[in-house]
């Protein structure tokens, strides 16, 4: 039976240098991160780009991490200050803003009409999350995408837990108020 | 559906909140592209270039992160005449107003004070928080966490550092000279001893002025200029505080005559200010770097 090595352990693993530890971290992490940044960067050229900065960071600092603490909030930290400190630069907001298209996600299984739908689905979702104020959505995103709970939210994005409590409610009461003036159906 | 609930629940509402469901249905709409199996690949293939970095850099990091490719690129040119042609730039970074302003402090205190020993007392005094609040003003970029983008300038961190300094230094030895000029001009005494004492009010101010400055370069090699301006601005309070005290004045007095040590500290002050000044620019010249970020 296969053993589970746990992050923290994967972490001081790659503290030592070991590549091993690095790909397992890379295969857990990869596409987990890269999800969190498009949500919150909108665009998959940047998300990329953003992703790379944050591993490149943790690898850098990874001496500087405690095993002690959650490896899982030490990444998104990291994931979360990157992200914020790209999105404020003057050049992407100059250049980048405004050139965003939506991407597209197709599942070969659906119907050209299932397609359309889902895509329709989607891009009314993207639009009110968007519209969200970023302190929102960075909880929702948390949360409901990455599926961190309220104390490990907290930890990363150094609020207290309350704030994260009450953001994320704000942000789904928004959201709902910002489908019903979209046009959605509520039951 | 747990999943429904256990969030529901965090934000007091009930779980079968019908609209509120809805909004996170709608939310599970949202899927995004994954990276791809060349994209996972291209990233390990450059962390494992960082992975060997890190272990050909373990070192005690002296200095901030600071591009490694810049410091590299100082250790093969040490032109003055580079430094010089950064110090017009340089200077275009303190702005008029804040030249008006600095120096019609001075000016006006001088002026308050009469252009007599008071002024001396306060040109002393001010000299050094001049040369603090011109170095601060020249490194406010720091706080905007400009450092790795200055690194990645043609010019390298110690032919800025170089500028700097010059402008710093020379901003503030200007202003204070013309302070000198205007008290020795309303203090007669000074005109007849020209040369002794011109040169002893001079050494008056320049000493703790350079002193403070290279306390504030010294520190910020490890913790910024910010926190070094914090540190030299603290150390001249309590410089300042102690000569208000029986026991400052006493040695004030002891100052004025004699030729004891007391007497060369205004030297031993500028001496020293001067190998902290040589010692932070010959540490931005220095290749081992810690260029650790966040984390």
């Amino acid at each position: 039976m296969a053993v589970i090595i746990s992050d923290e352990e994967l972490a001081r693993q790659l503290q030592q240098g070991n590549e091993t530890a690095l790909e397992t971290i890379v295969s857990r992490y990869h596409s987990k991160i890269f999800s969190y940044i498009y949500r919150m960067s909108k665009n998959y050229h940047s998300a990329n780009d953003i992703t790379q900065e944050v591993f490149i960071k943790i690898c850098r600092n990874i001496k500087k991490y405690n095993p002690e603490l959650l490896f899982k909030t030490w990444i998104y930290t990291i994931a979360s200050n990157t992200c914020k400190d790209y999105l404020k630069s003057a050049y992407v907001q100059k250049t980048i803003h405004g050139l965003e298209m939506p991407d597209t996600i197709r599942d070969y299984e659906d119907t050209p009409e299932e397609f359309l739908q889902k895509q329709d689905e989607r891009e009314a979702i993207i639009e009110v999350l968007n519209q969200l104020g970023d302190i929102h959505r960075e909880v929702v995103v948390l949360r409901f995408y990455e599926d961190l709970k309220l104390e490990e939210i907290a930890l990363v994005l150094n609020i207290p837990v309350g704030t994260v409590k009450s953001r994320l409610s704000n942000g789904l009461h928004n959201l709902k108020k910002l489908l019903k003036e979209g046009g959605e159906e509520f039951g | 559906m747990d999943k429904y609930q256990e969030i529901l629940s965090e934000i007091d509402k009930d779980g079968n909140d019908e609209e509120m469901v809805v909004v996170l249905n709608k939310l599970s709409k949202y899927n995004v592209p994954k990276p791809t199996a060349a994209m996972t690949s291209s990233l390990l293939y450059n962390l494992k270039a960082v992975l060997q970095e890190n272990d050909s850099n373990d070192g005690v990091p002296i200095l901030k992160p600071i591009n490694r490719v810049a410091i590299e690129r100082s250790a093969s040119d040490g032109s003055l005449l580079s430094v010089l042609r950064l110090v017009k730039p340089q200077l275009a970074i303190l702005s008029w107003r804040f030249m008006a302003v600095t120096s019609l402090i001075i000016f006006a205190g001088i002026f308050l004070t009469n252009g007599d020993r008071d002024s001396l007392i306060f040109l002393t005094n001010g000299a050094p928080i001049l040369g603090l609040l011109t170095l601060f003003y020249e490194h406010r970029a720091e706080l905007y966490g400009t450092n790795e983008l200055e690194a990645s300038c043609p010019y390298t961190p110690a032919q800025l550092a170089g500028a700097r300094i010059i402008v710093t230094l020379g901003y503030t030895i200007i202003v204070c000279l013309t302070a000198t000029g205007m008290i020795a001009l309303s203090f007669s005494d000074m005109l007849t001893n020209e040369k002794v004492l011109l040169w002893k009010t001079i050494l008056a101010w320049l000493a703790p002025m350079v002193f403070f400055l290279g306390v504030a370069l010294a520190v910020s090699l490890r913790l910024g200029a910010m926190y070094g301006c914090g540190t030299a601005f603290i150390m001249w309070v309590a410089k300042v505080i102690f000569e208000q005290s029986d026991v400052g004045r006493s040695l004030i007095q002891i100052s004025l005559v004699g030729n004891g040590l007391i007497q060369r500290m205004p030297m031993i002050l500028l001496v020293i200010g001067l190998i902290l000044i040589a010692i932070y620019l010959r540490c931005m010249r220095v290749e081992n770097m810690d260029y650790s970020q966040e984390g």
